[in-house]
């Protein structure tokens, strides 16, 4: 059969340019004494003290060594709004992730 | 149906990238793996495209049996949700896609593992990474797969349906939801739909206007939600129920019955004996001897368990607290010592429209399983 098949791409490859590239803000994941530990123990719904941690710097930047100067949310949201943004039932994306694929997100 | 061991293209990761993968190797392990690929035989492609046809008919009647009898305790619904489902099954609002687990040998028929009908992955690499590893490899030869075109074309079709400016593409942060989003929104706009991007937690309510608002202010009408409906009912309960019909959420919520794994002892007992079907039941194993126990809720292979006579395999994980279902074991599909299986996708409105195939080298497909690209001829 070998049909031909026009299959084009356009966000999808200036979301890949800008992912490969240099990430203004990257996440780790921390322990409770926001010590990089592996990304696993955020993924899945996440109990006890292990949470994604953004931005900042770390010695290194590998599992065990300490990060500082990030935070524990993503970016900084408009306080005086009236809308509350990923705190409406007290879980925001604490489930890890959305997709069920390979990877421990919200898809599969 | 054959395992093919072949030679990586030399600048395969970078292919791969640019096509928006790059989650190609994710920490240091290879998951797009074209070091093999599967060939089928034309007879083949056309007894798992009947398939998934077939599947999806059963899969409706079996939703209809659901809302018709109210059995939304069985798929451990909270009910605040029961009738909001039941009005969206009846208002049928607008769906694009799903991705049906098979298992095949080659020989037996197809048989159905489980129905990820509201946040399937693994969508990219099925519909482009691996067109374009076939062009560039297996240039003599064809793939199954037209997922890329008829999501545009559903798109089309479900553009008028639609309100508000813009249709959000919502995702988490990780880069294979966000990638996954992506590309999805991709294809909407190639249909025509003005789109924006944002993640899960930056989706706002306003308590004083009822109203959904992205961080800039704006009221969110339309969204695409790569985020499970039990997780979006934790999070947003009473705003997404209250406002459930001025609000487009795609894939609507009666998704919920497909995706949750409860189905699959429905389907049983409508349709016992079905040759694309696996015996299933919600209460135990009821005298199968061997059997797979699954959460109702779990995703990429957590919290199963495999129980042989030989000998139980486990997988960890979080999920199980809604209970669980008992599956009987699909026959054994092994290739070189490989566990493939197939994601077969669905279009709504539009039908089968190729596959992807996860390979483990164990009985359970988890988040370690490789995505493998396939051809026929």
């Amino acid at each position: 059969m070998k049909r031909s098949r026009s299959v084009e791409l356009f966000l999808v490859v200036s979301a890949a340019a800008a992912m490969t590239g240099c990430s203004s803000e990257r996440e780790r994941c921390v322990d409770g004494n926001n010590n990089i530990v592996e990304d696993r123990n955020c993924q899945g719904p996440t109990t006890g003290v292990y949470h994604w941690y953004y931005g900042g710097s770390s010695s290194g930047g590998a599992v065990g060594s300490h990060v500082s100067g990030g935070s524990t949310t993503p970016g900084a949201g408009d306080a005086d709004s009236a809308t509350s943004h990923g705190v409406i039932g007290g879980a925001g994306e604490a489930h890890g992730a959305g997709g069920e694929g390979h990877g421990g997100g919200g898809g599969e | 149906m054959k395992r093919i061991g072949i030679v990586p293209r030399p600048n395969w990761q970078r292919e791969a990238e640019r096509l928006g993968l790059v989650f190609h190797t994710p920490e240091g392990r290879t998951y797009w793996d074209e070091s093999a690929c599967y060939h089928f035989s034309l007879r083949e492609i056309e007894v798992i495209e009947a398939a998934t046809a077939e599947l999806q008919r059963l899969c409706l009647l079996a939703a209809q049996d659901v809302i018709d009898n109210d059995r939304f305790a069985e798929f451990h619904i909270p009910e605040a949700a029961w009738p909001v489902i039941k009005q969206a099954w009846e208002a049928e609002p607008p769906s694009i896609y799903g991705r049906f687990d098979l298992c095949y040998d080659g020989v037996n028929p197809p048989t159905l593992l489980e129905y990820n009908a509201n946040t399937p992955t693994g969508l990219l690499e099925a519909s482009v990474v691996q067109w374009y590893w076939r062009r560039e490899a297996m240039p003599a030869t064809d793939q199954f797969n037209s997922i890329h075109e008829k999501l545009i074309s559903q798109w089309g079709d479900i553009k008028p349906y639609l309100k508000g400016d813009l249709l959000y593409f919502a995702s988490m942060r990780n880069d294979e939801d966000a990638m996954t989003a992506t590309y999805l929104r991709d294809t909407a706009q190639q249909a025509g739909i003005a789109t924006a991007s944002l993640f899960v937690r930056d989706i706002g309510w306003n308590g004083g206007r009822r109203e959904f608002r992205d961080p800039e202010e704006r009221r969110i009408q339309s969204v695409f939600a790569l985020y499970p409906w039990e997780w979006l009912l934790k999070d947003f309960s009473g705003p997404i129920l209250e406002t459930y019909g001025e609000t487009i959420w795609i894939e609507p919520i009666w998704k919920m019955l497909w995706s949750n794994k409860a189905l699959l002892a429905v389907l049983w007992e409508l349709f016992p004996g079905h040759p694309n079907l696996l015996e299933a039941h919600l209460v135990g194993p009821c005298g199968m001897a061997e059997f797979v126990r699954k959460p109702l809720l779990s995703r990429e292979g957590a919290n199963v368990t495999l129980h042989r006579r030989a000998g139980d395999t486990a997988t960890d994980g979080t999920y199980g607290e809604e209970g669980f279902v008992w599956q009987a074991v699909a026959p054994d599909a092994v290739f070189d010592g490989k566990w493939p299986v197939l994601g077969s996708w669905l279009i709504t409105d539009r039908g089968p429209a190729g596959i992807g195939i996860r390979e483990s080298d164990g009985p359970i497909t988890d988040n370690l399983s490789r995505f493998v690209p396939h051809h026929f001829d």
